[in-house]
């Protein structure tokens, strides 16, 4: 039978506590610098999930016998390559929807188009009045921005070609660094509550990464079949709306129904009319049940099990803590979360903590 | 920038390079291999007395002793199974499966350990699977050796336990 700790095993955790306090201390000013600098959290966080997702690919290549630091080097010059590409391949298109929107939208043609559509609901709904349903007036509320100098934009130009520069040096930094950085945090932890952490922090990472990887590549292929489908059926914007959908497939559920009620509304404000939401809908219903009955089974898996009442509920705390980043990270850190208090449970008996 | 995360994260040592490289589980790697190992490692300061883990918990990882000496013991008694010094090393078995540690490591001085633990092999073979077979075929090797030794003991063992029946037999007769 096991025996409880000796006294030793108290003293012994002198040096122990002292670099646990240490790094108490330091994950303190981070989580303090964090919330005087929210951005920079933000940033932080966006580029640890980004190098998560590119992980699998450094690993690929130290196999076939690169260096760590050539292999985290090329990924990250062919992931600013491809980005940087993709958006110059595709500004133009993103630049003419975008610029047509806004032409549209200053000429006042969406918004009458908003009214036709508001007059039309309230003829049919006996007991509406058109001006009752207040759509025009809603939107109009929503979308009025207050508009400075142009001198006044230069800071955050400025802002965002610094945040260009950090994410990809936190990448790097995290996908040469990262199994090192890993095994300094575990330093922190004391000796008897060793193996328990390593325990948990491996099954915690195993979770997270594999529900990073699976979703990132599930919203891909939900993003391409979005724009793929809303080009045929003909909807204005749909290379924008198709990468607003595979970014919002992050936030399960509610992901699904905000796109969709996107691009139906895009739809019928563009035409007029609810012919093409109709087609919409249904293209929308069908690609949602092809990634729940085929992506999702096969590449997520079972990498992260848990009550959708329990998602919904992290999604919306994720939401009312970080917005919409909040939302997005929600799953992914109540799986974390999820983990460590099933390893807690566990393995504090297991370890005779 | 290469060398800011070098300064955040660089920890090396010579005297655990020449330690490793004496290790039957690591004494075919050559350098660079080594110190691909070396890399895994975590680094643990013990005081006189402490348990480095307990007889039950759940294993994770092997122990190789850098500085100090560590006494394994059979609980509850107490009774020490063995002592080990510098350059020896323990509970390999778990990297190869999570096991239930079979007795208690005590240090019997201050003492700093180097552990390697099966995640952290496991993720070595996904990256380097070379690396990592070289050295699951020298622990296979090493579990092998042991296996013989047990063995060879229980044979020991259950030939004492016939002649001292067959003593007893003769013993009853008379």
């Amino acid at each position: 039978m096991p025996t409880p700790p000796s006294p030793a095993d108290v003293r012994a955790d002198e040096p122990s506590r002292l670099s646990l306090w240490a790094g108490l201390a330091a994950l303190a000013g981070f989580v303090w610098l964090a919330s005087a600098v929210p951005d920079l959290l933000a940033l932080v966080v966006v580029a640890a999930v980004l190098s998560y997702l590119l992980l699998p690919v450094v690993n690929r290549l130290e196999r076939r016998g690169w260096s760590r630091r050539m292999a985290s080097a090329v990924v990250m010059t062919v992931v600013v390559v491809v980005v940087g590409g993709g958006m110059a391949l595709a500004a133009p298109l993103l630049v003419e929807q975008a610029l047509s929107l806004g032409a549209r939208w200053q000429s006042g043609e969406l918004l009458d188009l908003l009214a036709e559509l508001e007059r039309s609901v309230a003829e049919r709904v006996s007991f509406l009045d058109p001006g009752q349903v207040g759509l025009v007036e809603a939107v109009r509320q929503a979308t009025a921005v207050e508009t400075g100098p142009l001198a006044g934009y230069v800071p955050d130009v400025l802002e965002t070609i610094g945040n260009a520069v950090v994410v990809p040096f936190v990448m790097y930094g995290l996908l040469n660094n990262g199994p090192d950085l890993r095994r300094r945090a575990l330093a922190l932890v004391p000796n008897r509550a060793f193996e328990f952490a390593m325990s948990v922090a491996y099954k915690a990472d195993a979770s997270l990464g594999g529900y990073l990887r699976g979703q990132a590549v599930v919203a891909l292929l939900v993003g391409l079949s979005t724009t793929l489908a809303l080009a045929l059926i003909g909807v204005d914007y749909y290379l924008v709306l198709g990468i607003v959908t595979g970014f919002a497939n992050f936030v399960p559920y509610l992901g699904f129904v905000v796109s969709a009620s996107l691009a139906m509304t895009v739809s019928v404000v563009t035409t007029g009319g609810a012919g093409q939401a109709g087609w919409v809908a249904a293209a929308f219903v069908v690609l949602q049940s092809i990634e729940n009955i085929v992506f999702q089974p096969w590449i997520t898996g079972r990498n992260v099990s848990m009550h959708p009442a329990l998602v919904l509920l992290a999604i919306l705390a994720g939401g009312r803590i970080a917005g919409v980043l909040g939302m997005t990270l929600a799953v992914p850190t109540a799986a974390v979360v999820q983990v460590l208090l099933v390893e807690t449970v566990v393995n504090l008996r297991r370890y005779h903590l | 920038m290469q060398s800011l995360w070098k300064s955040l994260t660089r920890s090396s040592s010579s005297e655990e390079d020449q330690l490793l490289g004496s290790i039957p589980l690591f004494e075919d790697l050559n350098a660079r291999e080594l110190d691909a190992v070396q890399r895994l490692l975590h680094r643990r300061d013990y005081v006189a007395g402490e348990s480095v883990f307990v007889q039950g918990e759940p294993g994770l990882g092997m122990y190789i002793i850098l500085r100090g000496a560590i006494s394994i013991q059979s609980e509850p008694s107490g009774r020490e199974l063995v002592s080990l010094e510098h350059g020896d090393f323990f509970g390999e078995i778990a990297l190869l499966n999570e096991v239930i540690r079979t007795a208690t490591a005590r240090a019997k001085t201050d003492c700093t350990l180097l552990s390697l633990f099966q995640p952290d092999l496991l993720s070595l073979l996904d990256r380097n699977p070379r690396l990592g077979v070289k050295v699951l075929l020298a622990l296979a090797r090493l579990a092998g050796l042991r296996l013989v030794e047990v063995s060879d003991e229980v044979e020991a063992i259950t030939a004492e336990c016939d002649r001292l029946r067959a003593q007893l037999g003769d013993a009853d007769a008379a």
